[in-house]
This record gives structure tokens, sequence and C-alpha cells, in this order.
């Protein structure tokens, strides 16, 4: 007993530390949902109320019936989800090819595709604004699925890459012999072996674009085709912020995703690092 | 298999590039189009050069990425290395250290924006509880620049905390055991063993998080909108602001490329200094 209770207060102070560290990483959360929560009189009281007691649905119903709180989720729902199947449709072969078939140049070119990671979307801005303008897609959906694959297809290849370059040697051997095309072999063997993979893939490519504000600022700008962030950062009005259907909406935005993400731990960490370190 | 993705990439990317990169030398009017066209060389970037808004953002985007990065370090190794240790409850710590990394920048900004607000916010309402008077954050200069950073520290973090756990999780326990029977102290091993081991993984951090912080836009434009006046403007807020505020489009394009290079120059940097002697995998 004396041991253990002596390991007890030995990692007392490091539970201390968690534990605060903790509070402080939860707390925008907190007062998001808390926000979210409260009646309008309350909102702008000071010393706040810490926890509004008993908590209003009011801003819920609000942002829920009226508004374009719904054309904003159902635009981002369409463009993340379009986006990243079509990014998994062009970027799970392209990742298998690299890592399986090299040819002369794939390495360079490789390279330059996981660059493209880095670059600064502002620099893609004006020539799709200007570009989508010509066509006409300024404000309409197909405008921000065009820009988003680019946009998830380094993260795809890169990330599936990764695992591709570990998929065993013996079985990719044992389909060609038995007479299986390329293809064939992706579909059939490799694709079922990276169903993990292909799952990561899928939520960092999603996020990326569920996530994305610049491009969505720039080419969209009403509820027909503007997605959650443009909507939640139009709340913002120069003569006052609407914090209550703002938080609400934020809410509603982002808990599920959180959820989501945090049960997929382990995935997390291997889609942010590829194959650069073994997680 | 390779060529349908290479083939969107080079439409969607290397072509766009091209098209502005060609841009930036013409002269784009849209008031009077008649004088668009124009070959004028290097003229835009000698412009934006030129521009006092362009060297602020340029001087803020730098002396950002710079305190940025040593921060999200600073605060990354400690938690890292408290959840290195293992203690019983560490999976629940862990995801809460990493729940910050998958909400929407634009949403870490307004919240940010909220708690910073001067009567109601929620930071100096705390801050008054223990006695101290907050600053006018969002309106002061230091404040604003002040209140980004913590915003930015709190999206960014997590990611640093996570690849750090990565990095010793991967780590060889032997040499460990042998370094303690040696009887090396506690910040011996750390500075000798961990720091040196963990060089991969520091380098992976200073890679994408140098070229993150360095085009930032979400949190600062919901943030601070880049103000008050241009103290918080980075070099994206100016280039969105040049483009769609001003309809810059030649001088915006002309800044864009100036960002790229540099982007380019310090990443190639970063990773000629950090690179260890064996090739990362």
């Amino acid at each position: 007993v004396t041991v253990t209770a002596r390991k007890a207060t030995a990692a007392l102070p490091s539970y201390v530390l968690l534990v605060l560290l903790s509070l402080i990483v939860l707390f925008p959360f907190f007062w998001m949902v808390t926000t979210s929560l409260k009646p309008e009189v309350d909102m702008f009281a000071s010393p706040p109320v810490w926890v509004p007691l008993p908590p209003s649905l009011d801003n819920y119903d609000n942002v829920l019936v009226g508004g374009d709180f719904r054309a904003y989720l159902q635009n981002s729902l369409i463009v993340a989800g379009v986006s990243t199947m079509l990014g998994m449709l062009i970027g799970t072969p392209a990742a298998f090819g690299f890592a399986r078939m090299p040819y002369r140049f794939s390495g360079i070119l490789f390279i330059i595709i996981v660059a493209v990671r880095m670059f600064p979307p502002i620099s893609l801005v004006i020539p799709y604004f200007m570009g989508m303008r010509t066509v006409e897609l300024i404000d309409r959906l197909p405008a921000l699925i065009i820009a988003y694959i680019p946009l998830e297809l380094p993260l795809i290849i890169w990330l599936l890459e990764g695992f591709f370059r570990d998929f065993p040697r013996e079985l990719q051997e044992a389909a060609e012999i038995d007479g299986l095309s390329t293809l064939g072999l992706l579909v059939r063997v490799a694709i079922p072996v990276a169903l993990p993979a292909i799952g990561i893939a899928v939520m960092f490519a999603f996020l990326a674009s569920w996530n994305e504000f610049i491009f969505a600022l720039s080419l969209t700008r009403t509820p027909s085709a503007a997605t959650m962030p443009v909507g939640i950062a139009g709340y913002i009005t120069n003569f006052r912020t609407f914090w209550g259907p703002m938080t609400a909406s934020a809410s509603i935005y982002t808990i599920p995703v959180l959820i989501v993400t945090l049960v997929a731990q382990r995935g997390i960490v291997r889609g942010l690092l590829g194959g650069a370190i073994k997680a | 298999l390779t060529v349908p993705a290479l083939a969107i990439l080079l439409v969607s990317v290397a072509y766009p590039i091209a098209w502005a990169l060609n841009l930036s030398v013409h002269t784009l009017d849209l008031v009077n189009p008649e004088k668009s066209g124009e070959f004028v060389a290097a003229a835009n970037y000698a412009d934006i050069v030129a521009s006092g808004d362009f060297r602020q953002a340029l001087f803020n985007t730098c002396a950002f990425v710079i305190t940025t990065l040593i921060l999200e370090i600073l605060v990354a190794f400690p938690i890292a290395l408290l959840l290195h240790r293992g203690l019983p409850g560490t999976p629940i710590f862990r995801l809460i250290f990493s729940s910050p990394l998958m909400v929407a920048p634009v949403v870490g900004g307004m919240l940010w924006q909220f708690m910073f607000a001067d009567q109601y916010g929620a930071i100096n309402n705390l801050l008054a509880v223990v006695g101290v008077r907050g600053p006018l954050w969002l309106a002061d200069v230091w404040g604003a620049r002040a209140a980004v950073l913590i915003g930015n520290l709190w999206l960014a973090t997590p990611f640093n905390v996570l690849v750090l756990l990565a990095g010793m999780a991967s780590l060889p326990e032997q040499l460990f055991e042998a370094a303690r029977i040696d009887g090396a102290r506690g910040d011996q091993v750390f500075r000798f063993i961990m720091l040196p081991l963990l060089r991969p993984a520091l380098l992976i951090i200073l890679v994408i998080r140098l070229t993150d912080a360095f085009r930032v836009f979400d949190i600062v434009y919901i943030l601070t909108g880049g103000g008050p006046g241009s103290a918080t403007q980075t070099l994206s807020v100016f280039v969105y602001k040049e483009i769609f505020t001003r309809l810059h489009f030649a001088q915006g394009s002309a800044a864009s490329f100036m960002m790229l290079g540099i982007t380019i120059v310090l990443s190639i940097f970063v990773i000629r200094v950090l690179r260890p002697k064996e090739e990362l995998a």
C-alpha cells in the first residue's frame, strides 16, 4: 500500500498540471456551449453569467427554424462530401502508383505534389476567382468543389502513399501470378487491405474542405453556395455581433466533427504524419 | 495510375499559378478595361514592395511566425513529456489536448474574439477575479497581437503535442535505461538523449508549422481583421484585401508570388539546417 501511495504522491504534481492545462484547453468549448444556451439578456452581462440556469434553447430554435443556417450546413455537406469522393477516386490510384510502380521522375513528381500542400492558398485565389467569373461559377457549389479537389489531392496521396508502401510485396506478386490487372490488384487486393488508411484519408480530406475558409469566402457570397465558415463569419457585422446564433451554429457545426475525430484518435496521429514517423 | 491525379493538379494548380504569374507582370484595370493587358515587367512588384502596408504585413508575418513557433514548441514540449510518462488516465488527457486540432480556424477565431471582448469577455472577467485589470485586447496594438498569438496557440499546439508524442514513442527504451543505470540525471537524459533523437519530429513540426503560420489567414481575419489599423495584418490578409477591397488583382498576384517565394526559401532553409545525418523516411 505504501508503495502505491508514494507513487500517487509523486504523480500528484503532474496531475495538477494536466488538469489545469486541460481546463484551459477546454474552456473555449465550455464557453461556446454555455453562450449558445444563454438568453439574450445574459449575453452581455458583466460579470458574465458563467452557467445559464435554466438553459435556454432559443438560439438553437432561431438558427434551426429561421435564417440560412440549414442552407450553409447543406452546402458544407455537399461540397465536402462530393470533393472528398472525387479526391479519393483520383488520389487512391495515384498513391498506389507512386508507392508501388515507380517510374522515371516519379519520386520528384511525388515531392512536388506533397509540396503543393504547403502552398499559400491565397496565391491560387486570384486565378480561381477570375476563372470562375469567366465561366460564371461564382457563388455556385461546383466552384468550391473544383477548388477543393486540388486542396485534398496532395493530402490523400501523401497519406495513402505511406500505407501502400507497407503493402506486402508477396501479395502483389501473388496477384500478378493470378493474372490480375493493375486495376484489379488495386481494387480487389490493395484497397481492402488499406481500408483503415482509406478511412483516415477520407476523414482528413473531408475535414480540410469542411473547415476551409479562404476559398469559400472568395468564391461564394450568398446562402445559395456559401459554406458554414462563411456563414458563421457573417454573424460578425459592423454594427453588432450576434453571439447567440453564432455560438449555436458553431456548436452544431463543430461538435459532431469533434466526436468523430476523437473516436479515431490513433488514426489522427498516422494521418498527421503519414509515413514519416511510425506511430 | 498517377496520370489522372497529375493531369488534374496540372490543370488546377500549375496552370492557374502560371496564369497568375503572367497577370503579375501585366496591368489589369477593371474600371478601364482598355488599359488592361499591358506588359509592365516588374512594375507591380515594385508597387508592392514600395507599399508601407506590404512591409508592415511582411514584418507582422515574420514576427508572428517566429514567436508562434517558439511558443508552440515551448508549450507543447512539457505537455508531451507529461503525457509520455504514461500515468493512468493519459488517454483521456490526450483526447482533451488534441481536441482543438479539428476545430475550424474560423470557429476558433470567433470563440477567442468573444472571449477577448472588453466588457463582457470571459478573459477579462476571469482576470478581474484575480484582481488584474485586463487590457482592451482587440483595440490595442500589442493586445491584438497577443490575442492572435494566444488564439493560434490554442489551435496549433495540439499538432505539436501529437507529433512530439509520436516521436517520443518511437525512441528506444533501452537507451533510457542504460542512461539511468549510468546515473544520468533527468535533465541530462532530456538534453543529451531525448532532444537529439527527437530531431526528425522537430523537423516535421518546423516545416509544417512554418509554412502554415506563414500563410495564416482565417484566425487573423476573424479575430482582428488585421487591425487595429494594420497592426496584425499578415501577408495573406494583405493580399486578400488587395484583391477584394482595393481590386488590385495584378498587384495582389505579385504579392502572392513574393509570399510563395519566401515560403519555398524558408522551408528549404529549415530542411537544410535540421536534416539529421540519416535520411528521413
